[in-house]
């Protein structure tokens, strides 16, 4: 026997808004206006209801009157929380919601495909047969990619988690936090800059130590070429947590085969001897690995392999560290940093439009910093080192990845400062020491499309009005 | 009669190529040249301008426009899109785009050129410019409904804008700070120039645009005769202009050292003398064959101790 299914009752859009509002608490009476608007596409042809169905007498707003008019015409299900109402079609969701000063605004987002996940309760529906049903703000939130909405004076934290995504500051401007994950503090902030020049610092030893090869090489009569391969070459497919990292220099020596330069080796192990001393040698077929050094640096390894396609016979040597990090070159580059962020500079603040919203960070710092150690290589430019601060956490780092958006650190007093025409000014305080990231509200894919569709509409009218 | 190129051998193999920058050799007649190439970029500071007011109106009217830069390495022309509009919808309503339009400009006149809606504007503070509407191809891609628009300045008269910033670059360059040393190596020599300036250097004035980022100006100074300028270009390793005092100090183990004075306002190449495309391959060819023949002579003559591999050969692991 099969199971009997029977719809929900009919009920007009007054008696549907009674019943929601009585389940949820409190709606905004504005979405009455709009439910009972709606009901009016009832029974129109697919051709009228774009200029007969809609009244809009419910805002004043021309643009969103042409959008409403234009783009919401066939409606599935109607979802409505306590502070959105959604309607739903197949490919997206057009939301109503409050702005906190009271302003009725719409956004479109995209609909995942398949049944939506979240808790639904079906209420009635409406006499042209759409269903309403009733879910919290949360389901709402999350299409619209924040969690909060952050008042005038508010802190924003991570407290005590290791992230924090969605304070909505302003109209559609949202902040997203991650924690660097150390106590709060300048002197572990300072302990975790140490700390991550100290881990990036061997590929500026590298590019040290690879323009003392460069000297010898070029002591010992030979005209090596020098060639730069950054990060991006190397076959990273994500973006690294560490923005444009110092490029891995290559010397290449034209004219030398590699298997002459493999049964000859001990020839390049005198020029290497020059500055260094020599440890070990590895021949491993695709590749010869020279071990060597030097009191000042530490131990590094030279990989000699045949560079290039062409018929020209041409080999690349590059330099690795094979452990840098306590050599009394790395201390005394170490050192240098510390003292100079004894000493740190007010940081300037740091101003942006976001849309229509004016943006200015204070106590903020770039995520990435320059240092330029007083060492300087002797026949290659110099090159500042950049120290990219990293979170402290079991998190995938890449995730919040400069190329992500992630460019900010917050200090002792940062304050987002923000102001917009019609929602006016106000200030955001951010917890000391967090990653910030900047963003917009989620939208549909072609939302900006067709709001300017609409704007362009209403321009229009406004000419023939006149 | 007036050497336009001259080339000096200054030290073992490398070369100074000096490019006269044809201006009286003063520093009055420098600062000209300097006043004169500002002035050829300005119009791309004011495009820039042009469009930051734009944005700004485009906002204000309701619309989303989006910022796209052209691929211009030296100065990328900022234009913008408004998606979801066509050149063509612009052209046909344009009493209803106007208003956005004339927020801050003046409309002189609008046509139809080929496939592009145009405008000629006028500022009082940006002077004239012509607005440019165009829609790519439909037949690309039907979905592509957006409307370009870039600015193109009048080239012929200096807005008060322009003269604005000509003025304050006028102020930077009467007192000029002291050019910094520059050492550099070429294969083995050391050099150090003094009183040489890099021939591009960036301005950034105190204008600046309301919502789109601080940009400073590229400058580069270029010869005042315009024939084989492509020749002479930065790319081409033209890279340094010599002032007054200007001296190349170079210096090479075996070859000692020696000071070289420079002619004031000349652009100088630094290079090494032409070699045969290979001549570099067989060099080292033949310094790594001399390099084995002195190590197989020294084997001979006592044992191999560099190595911490006692029979000083590969290793396999």
């Amino acid at each position: 026997m099969s199971k009997q299914v029977s719809l929900p009752k009919a009920l007009p859009p007054t008696e549907a808004f009674k019943i929601c509002k009585e389940k949820l608490g409190s709606i905004p009476e504005i979405f009455e206006k709009i439910l009972i608007d709606y009901s009016n596409l009832s029974g129109l042809s697919n051709e009228l209801r774009p200029t007969k169905g809609w009244q809009l007498d419910w805002t004043d707003d021309r643009v969103l009157k042409h959008y409403v008019k234009r783009y919401i015409r066939y409606v599935g299900n109607i979802l409505m929380s306590a502070n959105y109402m959604g309607f739903e079609n197949v490919t997206s969701i057009h939301i109503f919601g409050v702005t906190e000063d009271g302003k009725l605004f719409m956004n479109e987002v995209d609909r995942p495909r398949g049944f939506l996940k979240g808790e639904f309760e079906c209420m009635c529906r409406l006499p042209n047969g759409t269903m309403l049903f009733v879910t919290n703000d949360e389901f709402f939130k999350r299409f619209l990619g924040f969690t909060t909405f952050a008042p005038d004076g508010a802190v924003i934290t991570t407290s005590g988690e290791d992230a924090a995504f969605g304070f909505r500051l302003q109209g559609d401007v949202v902040a997203d936090l991650c924690s660097l994950g150390i106590p709060r503090t300048f002197q572990h902030f300072k302990h975790l800059l140490r700390e991550e020049l100290s881990r990036r610092l061997y590929v500026y030893m590298n590019y040290c130590v690879t323009d003392l090869l460069y000297a010898a090489l070029l002591e010992h009569g030979l005209s090596p070429t020098l060639y730069d391969r950054t990060w991006s070459e190397s076959g990273t497919l994500f973006p690294l947590p560490y923005e444009y990292d110092l490029p891995e220099r290559h010397v290449v020596i034209e004219g030398v085969t590699y298997q002459d330069f493999r049964e000859n080796i001990n020839g390049f192990t005198r020029i290497l001897g020059k500055y260094f001393n020599v440890l070990r040698i590895r021949d491993e077929g695709e590749a010869i690995k020279v071990e060597f050094s030097s009191d000042d640096f530490g131990t590094f390894v030279a990989v000699i392999k045949p560079f290039g396609y062409s018929f020209r016979s041409e080999i690349s040597i590059v330099v690795y560290s094979m452990g840098c990090e306590t050599s009394p070159m790395a201390v005394r580059i170490l050192d240098e940093f510390e003292k100079t962020l004894d000493m740190p500079r007010e940081p300037s603040e740091i101003r942006f439009w976001l849309g229509n919203h004016r943006v200015r960070l204070r106590n903020f710092i770039s995520r990435t910093i320059r240092f330029t150690p007083s060492y300087e290589p002797i026949f290659f430019e110099n090159r500042p080192i950049p120290v990219t601060v990293g979170p402290r956490l079991g998190v995938d780092v890449a995730n919040y990845a400069v190329a992500y958006g992630y460019r900010f650190i917050s200090l002792e007093g940062a304050e987002i400062h923000i102001t917009h025409r019609e929602h006016g000014s106000k200030t955001v305080k951010v917890e000391p020491y967090n990653i910030l990231r900047l963003r917009t509200i989620n939208t549909s894919n072609d939302y900006t499309r067709k709001r300017n569709k609409a704007a362009f509409r209403a321009l229009n009218e406004e000419n023939i009005d006149v | 009669m007036l050497t336009i190129r001259q080339r000096f051998r200054l030290q073992g193999d490398v070369i100074a190529d000096l490019i006269s920058l044809g201006i009286p050799r003063t520093y009055q007649g420098f600062k000209q040249l300097l006043r004169a190439e500002l002035e050829k970029k300005l119009h791309k500071f004011v495009e820039y301008h042009v469009m930051d007011i734009l944005y700004a109106s485009l906002l204000e009217h309701g619309f989303s426009p989006t910022i796209a830069d052209s691929s211009d390495p030296e100065w990328p022309a900022r234009y913008l899109e408004i998606r979801g509009i066509t050149c063509e919808e612009v052209e046909k309503n344009v009493e209803a785009f106007l208003p956005v339009v004339e927020k801050y400009f003046k409309v002189m006149k609008m046509e139809r050129a080929g496939i592009f809606f145009e405008m000629e504007l006028f500022s009082e503070s940006l002077g004239e410019f012509r607005l440019t509407f165009s829609t790519d191809n439909p037949s690309f891609d039907p979905r592509r409904d957006a409307c370009s628009i870039f600015a193109v300045a009048r080239r012929h008269a200096l807005p008060p804008l322009a003269a604005k910033i000509l003025d304050e670059f006028e102020i930077l360059i009467a007192n000029p700070p002291k050019p910094p040393e520059i050492p550099l190596w070429i294969g083995g020599h050391r050099l150090v120039l003094r009183n040489f300036i890099p021939r591009t250097f960036s301005f950034t004035p105190s204008i600046q645009p309301v919502f789109f980022e601080k940009r400073g100006m590229p400058i580069s100074i270029n010869p005042v005769w315009d024939w084989h300028r492509l020749g002479y270009g930065e790319g081409r390793g033209f890279r340094l202009v010599s002032l007054e005092g200007a001296e190349i100090h170079i210096s090479h183990r075996e070859h000692g050292s020696k000071t070289v004075r420079v002619e004031p306002y000349n652009i100088l190449g630094l290079r090494t003398i032409d070699v045969e495309f290979d001549y570099i391959s067989k060099r080292n060819k033949a310094v790594w064959d001399t390099l084995i023949e002195k190590h197989e002579v020294s084997k001979k003559q006592g044992p191999q101790t560099s190595l911490s591999h006692p029979s000083g050969c590969l290793c396999h692991e």
